[in-house]
């Protein structure tokens, strides 16, 4: 095949450098006289040059100030025959090779049918979903956990928090974006953190009422965890997605939240002291309606516990 | 309650002095006279540290036989109890010399121990009986803060209230360093000693009963052999057996709180209050009953043990939903903080067992806890804190918290509680 397409860079929305030739050598370097000619001091004035025999692409290399890697490799003395896809590392500079055959991934299909990546979206939509998330986050404190009347000034001042925190945070990735693929999606960033915040104001309960069913913090850790998990990899993954769309959005939010919340994790459970003075008791109550079973009698209740001293003794 | 030692940062000493022949100080006499007479026989007790070789703590004592007993607090030489190898015990005469002091009998019930020298004159003090009477004059000799000894005077009022271990209240200001000093009646004879302060003016006395007993314990021979930790161990374990089988041996007296009745006046010697929680803006009210004993059992500086205190509490409301009325109920569902240790070398953590229990036609959230005493075997901290679960604008909170308890005896008073609740429909 005659053509060679090299490439330089490439990020999504952006058009990448194409260099097409039809069998003549291609010469490649710093300097002006090259076909292909590339900014970078790592880089001597004529590096290497591609080189056309007998229908194959071969690449010989002209300089050797800095070592040149081939598909993570470091290139041997002499020139070596190029296949379509490869990756050649020179200086600090990456640049592919493709011949026009080379097969392409499939379309990636947009999120949601499309319309949230579009500025359609506009302005009500997270406008919406920042007033839904505040009027849930102050009615779920109010119909839950209220126990006096209500302190107006803290209810307002917390919530101004949680709104501004939202907006940093959106705006933060607003302008990853507006970096990286020249174009912000501000709207769709409020839209997704506000529906992972409104996930949070459900599940937290939800939470609290498992550690009072089932009786057992370890699930209750467990299940907090998962949950922490979650909501994490879903903030990084899709903010992270409108940012940069990038490939491996997922894998990078689950790592990532991995990371954070296995840390965290593991952090407040190596600082727990090994001598706690007082008794500690799961407090968290929900009405009688909400919990199972007519529970155990006494004496079996204080049959666990003394099965409980019996290792305790130990 | 402060103790009345004091430790090593404060310097100089004074010896009382005085020989009178025992019985022979018939009359009343003031607190000049009682001093010139008795001096003599009342020390400074030090605990010296080994590796500096200077005082670590210091109290008083007074010599109780020809023989060389001599008599002081059991917090006083506690230290040295715990700590042989750290320690060694030395009693300050008047002029300043020194003598080195054994223990010979130790009662950490009542606080009191009995040291022993063959150094020591012959004169020794009087023991009286209780036989005084509210507002009598009596007189105390201590070293306070190690200024040098001194005589106070105050009032004698009768056996404290609500104690599980008398004491005697004296209305006269005791100081650290006064531990172990005897307190005198106007004819001089010991009728307590020194133990601890409350606040201005309010000071307490062991009675001078429970030394005459400690005495005759020693000059049986009793326990001679046995080693210092299991003499406490065994003192702790029948005391609070006592206590809790005359608890547990009475048929509970029940009161009505709400709308439930409760056990109530558990023992004599617990103080108990009452109060109402009702603020306007605040949706529920709380309504408490709490009782506790107010002294305790000093074991180590790391160690008080003895008390025991329950609390119930009904909260209702006719303001909050079901949701939020438990959530008000949670933030109350806590054990007691126990108040007997906070050393990791003396105190084990809690082991918690918490469930959904049925009784009294009620469904309950219980947690029961315990922790073991490492070097006392067999004692242990107990708490529980229980709450009804089933109405919707109404909750019986119930805590109780024991310290230095054997385990059957907890399990027995928890059980006993939870089968004396009983809802009024």
């Amino acid at each position: 095949m005659e053509t060679l397409i090299v490439q330089t860079g490439g990020r999504p929305g952006l058009s990448r450098e194409l260099v097409n030739h039809n069998g003549e050598a291609i010469g490649i370097g710093r300097g002006f006289g090259n076909h292909v000619i590339l900014t970078d001091p790592y880089i001597a004035p004529d590096q290497a040059s591609f080189q056309y025999e007998g229908g194959v692409w071969y690449f010989q290399n002209l300089d050797n100030t800095n070592r040149v890697l081939l598909n993570n490799e470091i290139l041997p003395a002499q020139r070596v025959k190029l296949q379509t896809g490869d990756r050649l590392v020179l200086g600090r500079t990456e640049i592919r090779i493709f011949s026009p055959d080379h097969e392409v991934a499939p379309t990636r299909k947009l999120l949601l049918s499309g319309w949230l990546h579009y500025d359609s979206i506009g302005f009500m939509v997270p406008f919406l979903a920042i007033i839904v998330c505040n009027l849930m986050d102050f009615g779920m404190d109010h119909l839950l956990d209220a126990t006096r009347e209500v302190e107006w000034k803290d209810s307002i001042t917390n919530l101004l928090w949680l709104n501004i925190i939202l907006l940093v945070w959106s705006g933060a990735w607003a302008i990853t974006g507006k970096l990286v693929r020249h174009h912000y999606h501000f709207g769709q960033q409020i839209f997704i953190t506000t529906i992972g915040l409104i996930g949070m104001i459900i599940l937290f309960p939800v939470l609290d009422y498992i550690e009072f069913a089932t009786n057992t913090a370890m699930l209750s850790t467990i299940v907090t965890i998962l949950v922490m998990l979650v909501v994490v990899a879903w903030l990084v993954r899709f903010n992270l997605y409108f940012s940069t769309s990038g490939r491996h959005a997922t894998a990078v939010g689950v790592i990532v939240s991995m990371v954070i919340v296995g840390g965290v994790s593991t952090i407040n459970y190596l600082s727990q002291d090994d001598f706690n003075p007082n008794a500690q008791n799961k407090s968290e109550l929900y009405p009688g309606f909400t919990r199972f079973g007519s529970g155990e009698s006494v004496d079996s209740y204080f049959n666990q516990v003394e099965a409980m001293l019996g290792s305790v003794e130990q | 309650m402060n103790k009345l030692t004091v430790f090593s940062r404060l310097a100089g000493f004074v010896l009382i002095c005085a020989l009178t022949s025992i019985g022979h100080a018939q009359q009343s006499q003031n607190a000049q006279q009682l001093f010139e007479q008795l001096r003599d026989r009342v020390y400074q007790v030090r605990v010296v540290d080994i590796g500096s070789g200077d005082k670590y703590s210091i109290g008083s004592g007074f010599q109780v036989s020809a023989s060389g007993l001599v008599a002081t607090n059991f917090h006083v030489v506690s230290s040295y109890v715990h700590d042989q190898h750290k320690y060694r015990l030395e009693l300050v005469h008047k002029d300043g010399q020194t003598t080195d002091v054994k223990i010979q009998a130790i009662d950490v019930i009542h606080d009191l121990a009995i040291l022993h020298s063959d150094g020591l004159d012959t004169a020794y003090m009087a023991l009286g009986s209780a036989s005084l009477k509210q507002g009598d004059r009596i007189f105390s000799m201590g070293n306070p803060h190690d200024l040098g000894m001194t005589i106070i005077e105050g009032t004698y009022n009768g056996l404290v209230q609500h104690v599980r271990h008398e004491q005697i209240l004296f209305s006269g200001s005791l100081n650290p360093g006064m531990s172990g000093g005897p307190a005198l009646d106007s004819r001089g004879r010991v009728i307590g000693i020194n133990v601890a302060k409350g606040g201005d003016d309010i000071s307490f006395l062991v009675p001078v009963e429970k030394l005459h007993k400690l005495i005759q314990r020693t000059e049986a021979g009793v326990d001679a052999e046995t080693a210092y930790a299991e003499r406490i161990r065994q003192a702790l374990h029948d005391d609070q057996d006592a206590f809790f089988q005359s608890i547990l041996s009475q048929d509970f007296e029940t009161d009505r709180l709400g709308e439930v009745s409760v056990p109530v006046r558990l023992a004599p010697n617990l103080r108990c209050w009452g109060h109402t929680k009702d603020d306007e803006k605040v949706y529920f009210v709380g309504a408490h009953q709490h009782c506790q004993s107010e002294d305790s059992i000093y074991v180590s500086r790391g160690l008080y043990t003895g008390r025991m205190t329950y609390d119930y509490e009904w909260i209702t409301t006719d303001r909050l939903n079901p949701f939020q009325f438990y959530q008000a109920v949670s933030t109350r569902f806590k054990h007691h903080h126990p108040r007997s240790s906070k050393d990791e070398e003396e105190i084990g953590n809690f082991a918690c067992r918490q469930q959904m229990v049925g009784f009294a036609g009620q469904r309950w959230q219980i947690s029961t806890c315990f922790r073991r005493y490492l070097k006392y075997d067999g004692l242990y901290d107990a708490s529980l804190a229980m709450v009804s679960i089933d109405r919707n604008d109404e909750a019986l909170l119930v805590k109780f918290a024991a310290s230095g308890i054997d385990r059957q005896n907890a399990m027995n008073l928890f059980k006993r509680v939870m089968e004396s609740i009983e809802w009024k429909l």
